[in-house]
C-alpha cells in the first residue's frame, strides 16, 4: 500500500510539475571533433547528474533539447580519448553551441563512471577501487558471454562462473554470488540460486562494465559482500547503426591419450559457432531504441557439454518531456545445454561422472526474462529522481533422456521490485542521495525443495542515503548507509545496517589518494536454505542459515604519468586492502544425516595489494596493461588452527599488449597467471575422484585483427599455449581453441 | 616497429615453449586386509578368491563379465591354500573413480562365469573413492556362514 502511494505521489508530481519548465527550456548543441578538426561520431555528451545527454552523429554533431535553465557540468567522453569537462550556464530560451575536441589517449584515461557513488563522476575522482572494461575490450576478444570478459579485468578471477573480486568468493558449490550484479543499475541476481545469469546480458550492447572492488552493501544492499559489477548498456546513436558479428571456432583434440580413450568424441575437432546482430537508432528526438539478437551453438570440448543458447534484447527510450524520461530494457534468453558438473576422474577428465551413486551432469533448458523500466525525472536542475523497476523471472527445466520433463519438475523463480532514488545537488560540491526500495523474491520447485511446501519467498525492504562534500577544494568526503530488512519466513526477519565512509585527497591533478571503509553482506539464497534433493549428491535444508558479513578497509592512490619516451603516457592504481568475512556459507557433509548441508562455516580475513598499470603511445598504436593482485587469505574459523583460506590463489597476474604495426592491423596478446590455490579442502573430495587437484593457471590468448573498412576480420587463439588447468574442482577449463570472427558495422 | 616484431617473436617463443599444465595423473591403489570367519567351503569349490571393486552395482554375473575391464581385481587371495584366517591384498594401477560395489569373489568353477561374492564392503553404503596417486585402504570380513545376497537388494525392481 505504501508503495502504491509512493507511485501516485511520484507520478502526480511529474504530471503537475513538468509543464512550466518546458516553456523556459534551453537547447544545448554543438560539434565534437578529433584533435585535427575532423568530425567525431559516437562521443557521449552528458550534463552530469541530470540524465540529459546525446551521442554525436556521423558529422560529430549533437543536440540536447528542452534543457531546464541552470548551470551544468558537461562531460564529453569516448573510450580511448581524454574526457572533456566544462561548466556551462544555460538561460531560458537560449540555444548554446559549443565545439569540443577530443584528444586521443593511449589509455582509457578517466572514464565517466556511475557505480561508485550512484552518480556520474570521473574515475579519477571515485573514492573507491573501480575497474572499467570498455566495449572495445569485449569486441576484440570475441567475448560471447560477460563472464569471459571479467577474466580480463584487473583484480578479478573466475572459478567457473563464480566471480572473485579480490578473493572474496573462493569457490563454493551451490552458493549464491558474493558479488552484487547490476544491469544499468538494477540488481539482477537470480531469484532461486542467487547466482548470475551472464547469458542474459546483451554483450554487443555493453557500453562499459564497472567493477567496484570491496564490500558495497552501503549502496547496493545484499549480495555486495565482496564487490559490485555494473553492466552499463549503450545509448542510442544519432544515426542508425547496424552491426553484425559471426564466428566459428574449434577445439582440436587434446594431447593426452588417457583423456581420449573413453570418449570417442574427443578424437576429433569440436566446433562452436555463433552470430550476433544489432540495430540501434535515435528515431526522433524523443524516441530511441536498440535491438540485439544472439545465437550460439557448441559441440562442447568434453562429453555432455553440447547445446545451444540465444538471447533477444531490446532497449527502448522515450523522452516524455524535458523532465521525464523512460528507458526500458527487455531481455530474454534460452539455454538448452547438457551440463558437465564434474569429471569421472583426473585420468578421465573429458568424461562426465556417471555411476549408480554419482551423477556429474545436469542437463537443463533454462528460460529467463527480464523487464527493467527505468524512469528519470528532473524536478529542477538540482534535484534528479530515478525510479528503477524490475521484473526478472526464470524457469529451469530438466532434460531427462533427451526430453524436457513434466511441468511439476520445473523450478521457477521470480523477483520484482522498485527502487526510488533522489539525487540532490546541494551546490558547492555537496551531493545528497536518498533512496528506498522493495524487492519480492519467490521460488517454486518441487524438484529441489521436495516435500509438500514447494513455494518459498524472501521479500526485502531497504532505505539508503549518501552525503558527499568537498572540503578545502582537495578533500572529498563520502558517507553513506543502507538499512536492509529481509523476511526470511513468516516468523523470522533479518536486518542489516551497512555503513560506509570514503575520503579522497587530490594532491594534484595527476594524483589522487583515498581511504575507504565499508560493510557488505549476503543473505543466503532460497536454494541454499531450503534445498532438499539427492539428484547429484544428497543435500538437506538448513533454515537456520545466517547472512554472510564482510567489513573492508582500503587505502589507495591512482594517478597519471608521462613516460620519458616521446608520446608515451600511462596511469596506475595501487591499493592495499584488508577484508574480514564472517559466517561464509559452505556445503558441509553431515555424517549423522549422511548428506550435504549448507552451513555458516568460515571466518576469513584477506589482506592484499592490488596494482594495475597501463601505459602506451598516445596514438594508440601500442598499449600495455599490467595488473597484479596479492592475496593473503587466512581461515580463522578455528583461532587455534589458522589455515590458508580455501580456493584462493595467492598471486594473480594479468597482462596484455596491443600493437598496431600497420594502420589497419592490430595484434594483441593477453596473459593470465594465478598461483595454485593455497588450500583445497572440500568434503566433495571424498565423493568425487581428484576433486582436490589444482595447479597454477598460465593462459595466453592471442588475436590478430584486420580492418577492411566495413568488415573487420579477426583470428583469435585462446589458450594458445595449450595449457590444461582447472578453474574450479573436477572440471577442465577451456582447452586451446581457434576462432575466426567477422564483424561488420553498417 | 622492428622492436615490436622482436617482442612478438619472443612472446610467441615463450608461448610455444611453455609447459602444458595438468596431465593425466598417476592411477591410484587399493590395499587392505580380509578377515575370514565361518566354515570354509570344500577345497575343490575354492578355485580362487579375489578382491574386486566395481564402479557399478552388478545385478548378475553377466554384468560383471560385460564390464570386466572396469573392475579392479586383486591377485588370488587363496594362493596359500584354504582355511586361512586373514589375507592382505594390494591392487595398483587402479582407475580413479568412485567404487560402489566391492567385495571378495569366490570362483567355484573353471570359468569366469562361475563366481559369487562371499563378502561385501558395506561401510558408507559400500562406496569408496580412489584418487589419483593415492592409496585407499579397505578392510572387510568374509563370513562363510553368512554370505551376502546376490544380486544385491538395490537390483530389485
Amino acid at each position: 500500500m505504501n508503495l502504491r502511494l509512493l507511485f501516485l505521489v511520484f507520478f502526480g508530481a511529474m504530471c503537475f510539475s513538468h509543464t512550466p519548465l518546458i516553456a523556459q527550456s534551453a537547447t544545448f548543441s554543438g560539434t565534437v571533433q578529433t584533435e585535427d578538426g575532423k568530425p567525431f561520431p559516437g562521443a557521449t555528451i552528458r550534463l552530469s547528474g541530470t540524465g540529459y545527454g546525446a551521442v554525436s552523429d556521423i558529422n560529430g554533431q549533437f543536440t540536447v533539447k528542452s534543457v531546464p535553465p541552470s548551470v551544468y557540468q558537461v562531460l564529453v567522453s569516448s573510450v580511448g580519448y581524454l574526457t572533456q569537462k566544462e561548466t556551462i550556464s544555460l538561460k531560458a530560451g537560449e540555444a548554446l553551441v559549443r565545439t569540443y575536441r577530443l584528444r586521443e589517449e593511449a589509455l582509457q584515461t578517466d572514464e565517466v563512471v556511475i557505480t561508485a557513488a550512484r552518480r556520474e563522476q570521473l574515475n579519477s575522482e571515485a573514492p573507491v577501487s573501480i575497474a572499467v572494461l570498455g566495449a572495445k575490450d569485449i569486441e576484440v576478444r570475441n567475448i560471447v558471454q560477460l563472464d569471459d570478459a571479467l577474466r580480463y579485468t584487473p583484480g578479478v578471477q573466475l572459478s567457473d562462473n563464480q566471480v572473485n573480486v579480490r578473493g572474496s568468493t573462493g569457490f563454493s558449490y551451490g552458493v549464491g554470488s558474493r558479488i552484487q550484479f547490476l544491469v544499468d543499475g538494477v540488481p539482477m541476481l537470480n531469484a532461486d540460486t542467487g547466482g548470475i545469469a551472464f547469458n542474459l546480458v546483451p554483450t554487443a550492447q555493453i557500453k562499459q562494465v564497472e567493477v567496484i572492488k570491496g564490500p558495497g552493501s552501503a549502496l547496493y544492499g545484499g549480495g555486495a559482500l565482496g564487490g559490485v559489477i555494473n553492466v552499463i548498456t549503450k545509448d542510442f546513436p544519432e544515426k542508425p547503426e547496424t552491426s553484425f558479428r559471426s564466428y566459428v571456432g574449434v577445439h582440436p583434440p587434446v594431447r593426452y591419450t588417457e583423456w581420449k580413450q573413453n570418449w570417442a568424441g574427443s578424437q576429433r575437432n569440436r566446433y562452436f559457432w555463433g552470430a550476433n546482430i544489432s540495430r540501434s537508432e535515435q528515431v526522433t528526438p524523443k524516441l530511441g531504441y536498440w535491438m540485439n539478437a544472439n545465437y550460439t551453438q557448441t559441440e562442447g570440448y568434453f562429453q555432455n557439454s553440447d547445446g545451444y543458447e540465444g538471447y533477444l534484447a531490446a532497449k527502448l527510450g522515450y523522452q516524455f518531456s524535458s523532465q521525464l524520461k523512460m528507458e526500458t530494457l527487455i531481455t530474454s534468453s534460452l539455454t538448452h545445454k547438457n551440463g558437465f558438473v564434474y569429471w569421472a576422474s583426473g585420468r578421465d577428465a573429458l568424461r562426465v561422472a556417471k555411476t549408480s551413486l554419482l551423477n556429474g551432469s545436469s542437463d537443463n533448458e533454462v528460460r529467463r526474462l527480464a523487464i527493467l523500466p527505468v524512469f528519470t525525472f528532473l524536478v529542477n536542475p538540482s534535484v534528479f529522481i530515478s525510479l528503477k523497476n524490475r521484473f526478472y523471472g526464470g524457469t529451469t527445466i530438466p532434460i531427462w533422456n533427451g526430453a524436457l520433463v513434466e511441468r511439476d519438475q520445473w523450478t521457477t523463480g521470480a523477483r520484482f521490485g522498485s527502487e526510488l532514488q533522489v539525487n540532490i545537488d546541494l551546490k558547492a560540491k555537496r551531493y545528497l542521495i536518498l533512496g528506498a526500495g522493495f524487492d519480492q523474491n519467490a521460488t517454486n520447485s518441487k524438484r529441489f525443495f521436495g516435500g509438500d511446501d514447494t513455494n518459498f519467498a524472501q521479500p526485502e525492504w531497504a532505505a539508503f542515503g549518501q552525503y558527499e562534500q568537498q572540503l578545502f577544494k582537495k578533500i572529498n568526503l563520502v558517507a553513506g548507509f543502507r538499512l536492509d530488512h529481509y523476511e526470511i519466513s513468516s516468523n523470522e526477519v533479518v536486518q542489516r545496517f551497512s555503513p560506509k565512509l570514503n575520503v579522497s585527497y587530490t594532491l594534484n591533478p595527476a594524483l589522487n589518494l583515498r581511504v575507504a571503509w565499508g560493510y557488505g553482506f549476503r543473505v543466503p539464497g532460497i536454494t541454499e536454505r531450503y534445498v532438499n534433493n539427492s539428484e547429484f549428491l544428497p543435500v538437506i535444508p538448513n533454515t537456520q542459515l545466517r547472512p554472510e558479513i564482510s567489513n573492508g578497509y582500503e587505502a589507495g592512490l591512482k594517478g597519471f604519468f608521462v613516460l620519458p619516451i616521446e608520446d608515451w603516457a600511462g596511469q596506475y592504481d595501487v591499493a592495499a586492502f584488508s577484508n574480514q568475512y564472517t559466517d561464509l556459507v559452505e556445503p558441509k557433509f553431515q555424517n549423522n544425516a549422511r548428506a550435504f548441508q549448507f552451513v555458516n562455516l568460515t571466518k576469513g580475513q584477506i589482506n592484499g595489494l592490488d596494482v594495475s598499470v597501463s601505459a602506451g603511445r598516445k596514438d594508440g598504436r601500442l598499449l600495455f596493461n599490467l595488473a597484479y593482485l596479492f592475496l593473503d587469505g587466512k581461515d580463522r574459523s578455528d583461532p587455534n588452527n589458522v589455515l590458508p583460506l580455501n580456493y584462493r590463489s595467492k598471486h594473480l597476474l594479468q597482462a596484455s599488449i596491443s600493437v598496431s604495426p600497420l594502420r589497419r592491423l592490430e595484434v594483441g596478446v593477453d596473459f593470465r597467471y594465478a598461483s595454485t590455490f593455497e588450500r583445497v579442502d572440500s568434503d566433495f573430495g571424498n565423493f568425487i575422484p581428484d576433486a582436490t587437484l589444482h595447479l597454477p593457471t598460465k593462459v595466453w590468448d592471442t588475436r590478430l585483427r584486420y580492418d577492411f573498412g566495413k568488415i573487420q576480420v579477426s583470428l583469435l587463439v585462446k589458450n594458445a599455449g595449450e595449457y590444461y588447468y582447472m578453474e574450479r574442482p573436477a572440471i577442465l577449463a577451456p582447452t586451446r581453441n581457434f576462432i575466426l570472427q567477422l564483424q561488420s558495422n553498417l | 616497429m622492428n622492436r615490436i616484431h622482436l617482442v612478438l617473436l619472443i612472446l610467441f617463443a615463450v608461448i610455444s615453449g611453455c609447459d602444458h599444465g595438468f596431465e593425466p595423473p598417476e592411477r591410484g591403489k587399493i590395499s587392505g586386509t580380509i578377515i575370514f570367519k565361518g566354515k570354509w567351503p570344500p577345497a575343490e569349490e575354492v578355485r580362487a578368491l579375489y578382491f574386486g571393486a566395481a564402479p557399478f552395482t552388478p545385478c548378475s554375473v553377466d554384468d560383471i563379465v560385460a564390464r570386466f575391464s572396469e573392475v579392479a581385481l586383486s591377485n588370488d587371495l587363496n594362493a596359500s591354500g584354504t582355511g586361512i584366517e586373514e589375507a592382505t591384498f594390494s591392487i595398483s594401477d587402479v582407475n580413479p573413480a568412485v567404487y560402489v560395489y566391492s567385495g571378495v569373489y569366490l570362483q567355484y568353477g573353471p570359468t569366469v562365469l562361475e563366481i559369487k561374492p562371499v563378502g561385501v564392503f558395506s561401510e558408507n553404503n559400500g562406496a569408496f573413492i580412489v584418487s589419483s596417486g593415492q592409496t585407499t585402504e579397505i578392510d572387510l570380513t568374509v563370513d562363510f556362514d553368512q554370505l551376502p545376497p546376490f544380486p544385491p537388494a538395490s537390483c530389485s525392481p
